[in-house]
């Protein structure tokens, strides 16, 4: 039985354990063998089948997996047991209770005097100016050491697009208040009318138990509050005030208490299933010590199936498949959370208002990118400010479940711009993009903060801080570099990988086709030292070379490490007689 | 008949001197690069689009994109001298990759690299588009 049991019984839902069966045994359709079981009420498939997505359900597994529900008073531990006797059963897991990864305070922001507003913001909410997350003028009165420039950089991004109704971002979470009035306009709707589901209770969306924060009206708020509407806040990718920003979906996995493994991964599928193109989850599993990729998916397998089915979902005509995003976890730990710390997902740290990594944010392995997610210990306003679950509230929160939003508004925006300009991507490049598109941090990166030695970060803060501008940018591709024929030429990467470009990336190799050798008459391989590229054209021509670097850190996430992403850039060169040194034509 | 060889070594000395001084060329106006090629081989696959403004004052402007992306302007000074010989100067105090020999062909103005015509860069006349002003990083 232990070969088959893939977790370990702790924090565990009670009431049922989740099995993967063989397929041969699910086409059967016949479920005797399990439901004989002493103590088993009923068998259940943890996902329900879609139309028209059958295939993409197998080729995840998702029709394998099974709910074994339990009698009240059987031990999920003997039940395991007498499941794993049975041939058909190839894997057991353990239904975990999931908390949210959260340090859940609240500060109301009605008591709190408002920013003078600035004639440079382009929407008339009269909040946006405390929201210095999205555009820091460095006022004095937000936080302590308050720094212009720590945001997200979108005011200028904004004149690009500020959405499009047609990108869906699922916040799976709390239940999102969708009478909030600004949100109400923000929400999608299925043709029932539902603006998502309630996957604790498999009833409507809720957020007034007594137990409800408020999180998911405030990471829904950062997202896509309508901006312009002349109340309350601004957001990432919430429009220009004329129903044209993005929409949310409200996948509900907490209902005033602990969610398990089985509804998270239900909800996941659902936003597959129902059109969103990014998936914005800021919870983890806190403190559970995993140390590879391969353990995490032991612990489990049918949630990180889920999310790989949903990045197979190609709901937007940008992308071939989905975006996900998880928050990187509030323990100050040098590593992430999973699932965010998985190799293909983006995994989000937090920075506070003076431009610093938070004090709560964990870092390190794991770790994608870096986002706002404010910190209370520089004052009240350098919480993140966004929705609250009362009707016309408002508040701030801090903590990577605010940096996550950010990021997941951030590739909504970035989704809407390549469909205003009708350019497609893999998904792979899409993230490289995103990953990429950074300013470094760890120049920043000397002496203390509340005691804190700001050097155990360097190196640490995934690629660096998101820059919303540099993503649109380089949305709209990045332009070829000249180089002279005949010379020995160490090309700057700061434009292809972020200003950490120098020091701060890890490269792992430079594909250059045979074609691309002929263009160029390549006689030696190129090669980085430094980030920058050592090149030598003998021949005027050009050619487009790829390279492969890790996203974050100096190892890649695989089966037995956590790590970083592996992302690419193709470089175009130009190789011609003679050169400018400052790479105009002439 | 002394005389008569003197005047016809002065008019072929003037002849060979009207050879030497050629015409100037007028460069002012707005120019989009149409044409582009080396010694070796012409790049034909990476999209390169460069608008050039010279104007009377000797000025210049140049809108660029290599590749992807957006439009980079350049501005700066130039210099044509009386033999056609081209060289410029960007704003940031960057000499040109190079000096052009100047010609017109027709409606093209032709700038060949000089001393060794490594490059030649053809322009035809144009108006430098609004959307590709305004479309600059």
């Amino acid at each position: 039985m232990q070969t088959k049991a893939l977790n370990t019984p702790e924090g565990i839902n009670m009431g049922s354990v989740i099995v993967r069966l063989d397929r041969s045994f699910v086409e059967k359709g016949d479920f005797s063998a399990l439901e004989s079981l002493s103590g088993v009420t009923e068998v259940l498939p943890v996902f329900p089948s879609t139309p028209g997505k059958e295939e993409l359900e197998k080729k995840h597994h998702l029709d394998c997996f099974y709910e074994v529900k339990l009698s009240e008073g059987t031990s999920p531990v003997a039940a395991a047991s007498r499941l794993a006797d049975l041939g058909a059963v190839l894997a057991i897991e353990y239904d975990k209770n999931l908390s949210a990864d959260r340090r859940i305070e609240v500060v109301p922001a009605d008591d709190i005097p408002l920013t003078k507003a600035s004639s440079v913001l382009p929407f008339n909410d009269p909040r946006l100016p405390d929201q210095w997350h999205l555009v820091n003028g460095g006022a004095g009165d937000i936080a302590r050491n308050n720094k212009a420039g720590a945001d997200i950089n979108v005011l200028e991004a904004w004149s690009l697009t500020a959405g499009d109704p047609s990108i869906i971002v699922a916040v799976v979470d709390e239940g999102v208040n969708y009478k909030h009035p600004d949100l109400a306009a923000a929400m999608w709707t299925d043709k029932d009318g539902n603006h998502g589901k309630n996957f604790v209770t498999n009833g409507p969306i809720t957020w007034n138990n007594p137990e409800d924060t408020g999180h998911g009206s405030h990471c829904a708020g950062i997202i896509g509050a309508v901006n312009n509407n002349g109340i309350g806040i601004s957001s990432v990718a919430g429009g220009s005030g004329k129903g044209d920003g993005v929409k949310i979906m409200s996948c509900q996995i907490f209902d005033g208490k602990t969610s398990t493994m089985a509804s998270t991964a239900r909800a996941i599928k659902y936003a597959g299933d129902n059109g969103a193109s990014v998936i914005s989850c800021s919870f983890g599993y806190s403190g559970a010590g995993f140390a590879s990729d391969d353990a995490f998916v032991k612990y489990a397998g049918a949630e990180i199936e889920a999310v790989k089915y949903f990045e197979d979902c190609k709901n937007n005509s940008v992308l071939d498949g989905g975006i996900a995003v998880f928050s990187a976890g509030n323990n100050a730990e040098a590593y992430c959370n999973y699932p965010g710390a998985y190799r293909d997902f983006i995994s989000v740290s937090a920075f506070a208002p003076d431009f610093l990594p938070a004090s709560y944010t964990n870092y390190g392995y794991g770790s994608s990118i870096v986002a706002p997610g404010g910190d209370f210990v520089l004052g009240a306003k350098a919480g993140v400010l966004s929705c609250l679950n009362n009707d016309a509230g408002y508040g701030y929160m801090n903590g990577t479940s605010q940096a996550c939003p950010h990021v997941s508004g951030i590739v909504a925006l970035g989704l809407s711009y390549a469909k205003k300009l009708g350019k497609k991507f893999t998904r792979e490049e899409f993230k490289s993009l995103l990953i990429t598109s950074v300013n470094e941090m760890d120049s920043r990166l000397t002496g203390t903060r509340n005691s804190i030695n700001l050097g155990q970060y360097r190196k640490l803060l995934g690629s660096g801080s998101i820059d919303t501008w540099k993503f649109l940018m380089a949305i709209e591709g990045t332009p070829s570099v000249i180089i002279k024929t005949g010379e020995d030429t160490r090309l700057s990467l700061s434009s292809f990988f972020g200003t950490g470009a120098q020091d701060f990336v890890t490269y792992l190799d430079i594909e250059v086709s045979d074609t691309a050798k002929q263009a160029l008459g390549l006689e030696t391989d190129p090669t980085i030292t430094h980030g920058r590229l050592n090149i030598k054209a003998t021949k005027s021509g050009c050619a487009k070379i790829t390279i492969h670097a890790i996203g974050s850190g100096d190892r890649l996430g695989d089966g037995t490490n956590i790590g970083g992403m592996e992302i690419t850039r193709d470089i175009s060169i130009i190789s011609r007689p003679v050169k400018s040194s400052n790479g105009g034509w002439l | 008949m002394r005389k008569l060889v003197i005047l016809l070594a002065a008019c072929l000395g003037v002849l060979a001197a009207c050879n030497k001084t050629p015409e100037p060329v007028n460069i002012v106006g707005e120019w989009q690069l149409s044409g582009y090629k080396t010694k070796a081989i012409t790049i034909g696959s990476e999209k390169v689009d460069v608008y050039v403004k010279f104007t009377s004052d000797n000025a210049f402007e140049m809108y660029q994109m290599l590749g992807n992306g957006r439009y980079r302007k350049f501005t700066g000074t130039y210099s044509l001298s009386a033999d056609n010989l081209l060289t410029g100067k960007y704003s940031g105090g960057s000499a040109w990759a190079a000096s052009y020999d100047v010609s017109l062909e027709g409606s093209k103005l032709m700038l060949t690299q000089h001393p060794d015509a490594s490059e030649v860069h053809t322009f035809s006349s144009t108006t430098i588009p609004d959307s590709v002003k305004e479309n600059i990083y």
